[in-house]
């Protein structure tokens, strides 16, 4: 008897030893977690039935954020062209290639860097890594085997001060129609004074990495976080911000545009600035329509601009202005821009304190996290407002994919999630929710792919994870 | 049935039997380097698994692989849950909340006790730490006389006296245990049940109530053996058996251990340079890289 007692305490040992080295084994190693399929699909379908699920993909482990801290938790997501893999670039540096039922085809780290912009080539031969390190590099990967082609640093340019950490780091990649990519890269350095010094600079590649720059001979002096270009490879434009503006500045206007293909200047335009901020600054724009024509843009004091590309600024409209409430300024800032066929959508992001972004409000911006549709007449065609952040979206033609992050100010969690809106109606074509935020979106025609984050709400309770979500369209 | 065997090395025809004392201890040195300079999880438990597939090689019996786990899962669950509720770094995660701050006395002293997820991550890097050396460790004991180890100690210039208590408290280790079990045996005959309950004062009980004969028996023990070496020649120089020759090929594979381990002390003092600000080498962008994401 105390023979088989003593058995299954040793089996019952043993068991507890291997379970502890599994669940070790599986939380050092993210990518042996089982990837959740059709069942969970079910579980976790739409709201309306046009999509479902078909997979969710962990991504491993993240730093938590609650409502407080700055900023969502990094991450990005890129379907191929074609549409039939999905590269996503997660928080721990890990570039991943997965086709769309979530197995991984290769996986990579980029090492010490930060990955701060992905995208694939039009040919989806390749995929551009940007990263924030000591160099600033852009990493050309190729896409089938994930082995790194070549690199191109940014520090010989944009120089790096390794004692005060300001590194230079690339800000977004864009490609055009023609086989050539383009990163913006910035370095800031932030002076007890409380000036900023910023270098800027845009480099060209083709496919195998010869670079060309914009401006040739020198670096920007002003924050540039963004540019576009269009289809054919002619235009390429980029907006600026400056939060220590000051006469020494050279780059003192807000959209700048070169000739993509000899890096010539062709114009660029000063827009009005509206009290009570002293500068215009663009962040994410400007975007150029698919045939070059116009340019829309977005400043962070909640206005959208369209001009044409002879730089003739076609209309301004406010979407959000800032209102004087107890004493202080709140606004809700503009975001995003983006071309939907022969409409211009414009999103706004959370309700925040002038005075100190960081401090709560006492109302939210009835103009906050909400999208705009405007014809390039300027005639606001609609606006829907989707109660979270605007944290990304993406034209897929005819409609909107949106990724809706959190809301700081009313910590609703069940606007979490991804949305598909109609154009021009701006209808809600189906709403796929996730429990945590959505921090980034990639969509075509037939596929819709999401990122969730955790979130700890203010009770301590983290809900979400840190994962992929895949539907596929079903419904017409 | 208490086996006393299972403490004490025995001879096997095994690989790991087979090696040089003095291989065994270097490589036992350059794995506890290794696991002392580590940071990643995803290598040090790599080299966890290592140490345990020794144990595999050397064909540990199932009651030294008994003795092995419930020794590392103590050390895994203990250094997890004590760091999961003590861990003060940021940023911190809590996944759980055991008391709440508005808990009268204990939670309003305290500021609540909660579990928090990189608490519990820290403490399993430790743990795999810990177990990488306990697993070396054993695996030595169990496999390499203690009189070779002595050998191998004096050969290399260690003072006489220092050897001689290294090796003595090794031996003793089994009598120890083995001694815990009589005393436990003991107390359970005249009516102690010291597993009877989970109370944590019960525990602290048994623990005096075991504690105190081991000790007084111990003190016994020493006594009586200072006597026993003292009369036959303690210390006194004399002809002592000297080692076999150290196979080349295991020299050279220690040599090659080390050589790697020297290289990766550089490396690492490279990256914390780096890290700190201190000097930054652009054409080691590769190497740092590898650092980030493996050591």
């Amino acid at each position: 008897m105390s023979e088989i007692k003593s058995k299954i305490i040793t089996a019952g040992v043993f068991l507890l030893f291997l379970g502890s080295l599994v669940g070790l084994a599986l939380h050092i190693f993210p990518e042996l977690q089982p990837i959740e399929g059709v069942a969970t699909a079910k579980k976790n379908g739409s709201r309306v039935g046009r999509y479902e699920k078909i997979s969710e993909i962990p991504l491993g482990k993240v730093e938590i954020r609650g409502f407080k801290q700055m900023g969502s938790t990094p991450g990005l997501v890129r379907l191929s062209p074609e549409g039939s893999r999905l590269v996503v670039g997660t928080e721990s540096g890990e570039v991943m290639l997965l086709d769309l039922q979530g197995n991984r085809q290769w996986s990579r780290k980029i090492g010490m860097g930060k990955i701060s912009a992905l995208e694939f080539s039009k040919d989806a031969r390749l995929i551009y890594v940007g990263e924030n390190s000591q160099q600033g590099a852009v990493i050309c990967i190729d896409a089938t085997t994930g082995s790194e082609l070549w690199r191109k640093a940014s520090v010989d340019e944009l120089g790096v001060d390794i004692r005060q950490k300001t590194f230079p780091g690339i800000m977004s990649i864009t490609v055009d129609g023609v086989g050539n990519a383009y990163a913006v890269a910035l370095r800031s350095i932030r002076f007890s004074s409380g000036k900023t010094e910023y270098f800027a600079r845009i480099y060209k590649f083709d496919d195998k990495g010869v670079v060309m720059q914009f401006p040739r001979d020198h670096n920007l002096d002003v924050w540039v976080s963004w540019c576009d270009v269009d289809e054919a490879g002619t235009t390429l434009t980029f907006g600026t911000s400056d939060y220590t503006p000051g006469p020494e500045r050279k780059y003192k206007d807000n959209v700048y545009v070169f000739d993509a293909k000899t890096g010539e200047f062709r114009w660029s335009q000063a827009l009005a600035t509206v009290p009570p901020y002293d500068r215009t600054n663009m962040r994410f724009g400007p975007t150029i329509s698919d045939d070059g024509k116009y340019l829309g843009g977005v400043s962070a004091d909640g206005r959208a601009f369209l001009l044409d590309d002879t730089g003739t600024l076609l209309w301004t409209r406010t979407l959000s202005a800032p209102q004087k409430i107890q004493g202080v300024f709140l606004n809700a800032t503009g975001l995003h821009v983006q071309h939907v066929g022969e409409y211009v959508a414009f999103s706004t992001g959370n309700t925040y304190n002038r005075a100190n972004w960081q401090l709560p409000t006492p109302v939210e911006h009835p103009q906050s996290n909400s999208v705009f549709l405007f014809d390039h007449e300027g005639s606001l065609l609609k606006r829907r407002k989707l109660g979270g952040m605007v944290e990304e979206f993406k034209s897929t033609g005819n409609q909107l994919a949106v990724a809706i992050g959190r809301n700081i100010r009313t910590k609703e969690t069940s606007i979490h999630g991804m949305v598909m809106l109609s154009t021009p109606e701006l209808d809600i074509v189906d709403f796929l929710p996730t429990e945590g935020p959505c921090v980034a979106v990639a969509a075509n025609a037939t596929h819709m792919v999401g990122m969730e984050a955790p979130l700890q709400l203010d009770s301590g309770a983290i809900i979400g994870a840190y994962r992929i979500h895949v539907w596929k369209k079903i419904g017409l | 049935m208490y086996n006393r065997q299972v403490w004490e090395a025995t001879p096997a025809d095994t690989p790991v039997h087979n090696l040089d004392v003095r291989t065994k201890l270097v490589l036992l040195a350059a794995i506890v380097l290794f696991a002392v300079g580590l940071e990643e999880p995803r290598p040090l438990f790599l080299v966890f698994l290592l140490s345990l597939g020794f144990h595999v090689v050397a064909r540990s019996s199932v009651e030294r692989w008994k003795i092995l786990i419930i020794f590392l899962l103590v050390g895994i669950w203990g250094a997890m849950l004590s760091q999961a509720l003590f861990y003060n770094q940021e940023p911190r995660t809590m996944i759980a909340c055991l008391v709440s701050p508005t808990v009268p006395w204990i939670g309003e002293a305290t500021g609540g006790i909660f579990v928090y997820r990189e608490g519990l991550e820290h403490g399993a890097v430790q743990a795999l730490r810990s177990g990488i050396m306990l697993a070396c460790g054993l695996l030595i004991c169990w496999t390499t006389d203690p009189r070779q180890l002595l050998q191998c100690f004096l050969h290399w210039k260690m003072p006489y006296p220092i050897a001689f208590m290294l090796i003595t408290s090794l031996r003793f280790l089994p009598v120890i245990f083995e001694e815990t079990a009589i005393v436990l045996t003991a107390q359970r005959l005249r009516g102690f049940e010291p597993m009877r309950t989970l109370s944590p004062l019960r525990w602290v009980r048994t623990a005096f109530y075991v504690l105190f004969p081991i000790l007084a028996r111990a003190l016994r023990r020493a006594a009586t053996l200072a006597l026993s070496v003292e009369s036959r020649g303690f210390g006194r120089c004399g002809q002592r058996a000297g080692l076999t020759a150290w196979p080349v090929v295991e020299r050279f594979a220690c040599l090659m251990v080390f050589a790697g381990i020297a290289t990766g002390a550089t490396l690492k003092m490279l990256y914390v340079l780096q890290f700190n600000g201190l000097a930054y080498f652009p054409e080691l962008r590769g190497v740092y890289d590898f650092m980030a994401v493996w050591l």
